[in-house]
């Protein structure tokens, strides 16, 4: 699904405009984005945490230079997923093959 | 996730509304709906693509073997379907601002980075196109049999050389710096690095009259040679009869003669010069 989808769906079930539903979504995503970036996690319910991971400064292979380098310090957003969702997606069936983990 | 960096759901909202200008309970709402509409679309198994921001989709974990933490007993963990987030560059960026400086250090140095950089390619070509205006000014320098070089003989302090004179007009006036030379009323003491060339176009303003002054002070030049002057002698300079600019027949002739005795002196010193002031000389005589 799309960001259009979305905003439709969410507007249809809350019986609220399409410009007020992309508003709303358009600044929860800025929101979520602008505390991530001063470090701050978020969490929704029912869908899981924003939050953001350091790496310290490690080796690492390069397969642009087809040699080991030394990657700086980086910070990544991650998301982890609430244990609804987690239980929810549990057993249903995906296409994708994912990393074990 | 540490306790001091989390942000309550009641204070996310609160920006939220800010942001897009609704009330806060509305924000609430709308985030609450926002997310179970989600969670629907992954339980369907579906991905969720949010513009600059990321992608929500479920991946399949196969059955694999593991070990229970507290007890180190191995017990096999089910195939099962697991979300992720794939945060899209934007948002990379963004998170990483505070270390957005630093950059990938490679172990063994690269010795053809150069290669990709732009800079090196128009240093070369810079150097290049020095190097082709360098040999241009060389190939000015070349001594041939119609334009000889005075000007390396002139690093000679105590000797002083007349320039070339005939062929050599154009090549030569740039060549012989105008050295400060001491006029008196009717002589001129040569100084370190004059020539007669010099001294006749400082004089008179007529280089190719030198041949003159030449003849004027042979006496005393025991060289007989004249590239070769010696500094620190006084040389008269002749009184012409008219001036360079309009000379009268007398002048034209002290000057053919002049030139004939200047292709003596350079057969008898082996110059090549020789002929051109001959064949110059002889040309004049007859007019």
């Amino acid at each position: 699904m799309d960001q259009s989808g979305l905003i439709e769906q969410v507007a249809k079930e809350l019986g609220i405009s399409n410009t007020l539903s992309q508003r709303l979504l358009r600044s929860t995503l800025r929101e979520i984005r602008d505390l991530l970036r001063v470090g701050h996690a978020v969490t929704i319910p029912h869908l899981g945490t924003f939050d953001t991971a350091t790496y310290e400064e490690h080796r690492g292979f390069r397969p642009a230079s087809h040699d080991f380098a030394i990657f700086p310090k980086r910070r990544v957003p991650v998301f982890r997923t609430g244990t609804l969702l987690r239980d929810g997606v549990h057993d249903i069936e995906s296409q994708e093959e994912g990393a074990p983990t | 996730m540490t306790e001091d960096n989390k942000i309550t759901l009641h204070s996310f909202t609160e920006l939220v509304a800010r942001r897009a200008r609704v009330s806060s309970a509305d924000a609430n709402i709308y985030v609450h709906q926002l997310a179970k509409t989600m969670a629907e679309e992954l339980e369907k198994g579906d991905y969720i693509h949010l513009y600059r921001f990321g992608r929500f989709h479920t991946t399949h974990v196969e059955e694999q073997m593991g070990h229970d933490p507290n007890s180190g007993e191995p017990l096999t963990i089910p195939g099962h379907t697991r979300v992720h987030f794939h945060p899209y560059s934007s948002l990379r960026i963004a998170v990483n601002a505070p270390f957005s400086q630093l950059r990938i250090r490679e172990l063994t140095p690269d010795k053809t980075a150069w290669r990709t950089r732009s800079g090196a390619w128009v240093l070369a070509a810079l150097v290049i196109v020095l190097l082709i205006l360098l040999g241009i000014n060389w190939q000015d320098g070349i001594p041939t049999q119609d334009a000889p070089l005075v000007a390396h003989t002139n690093q000679n302090s105590d000797i002083a050389i007349p320039a070339p004179v005939a062929a050599a007009a154009a090549a030569a006036p740039a060549e012989v710096k105008p050295a400060p030379t001491k006029a008196l009323a009717t002589g001129v003491i040569v100084s370190p690095g004059d020539t007669l060339w010099a001294i006749a176009e400082t004089r008179w303003g007529a280089p190719f009259w030198w041949p003159i002054i030449y003849v004027e002070n042979r006496a005393e030049l025991s060289r007989r040679n004249p590239d070769l002057i010696d500094s620190g002698i006084t040389l008269r300079i002749p009184v012409l009869a008219g001036s360079v600019n309009s000379p009268k027949d007398t002048d034209l002739r002290l000057k053919s003669n002049a030139y004939q005795i200047v292709a003596d002196d350079y057969r008898k010193l082996g110059n090549p010069r020789a002929s051109e002031y001959g064949t110059v000389a002889a040309r004049w005589s007859k007019e």
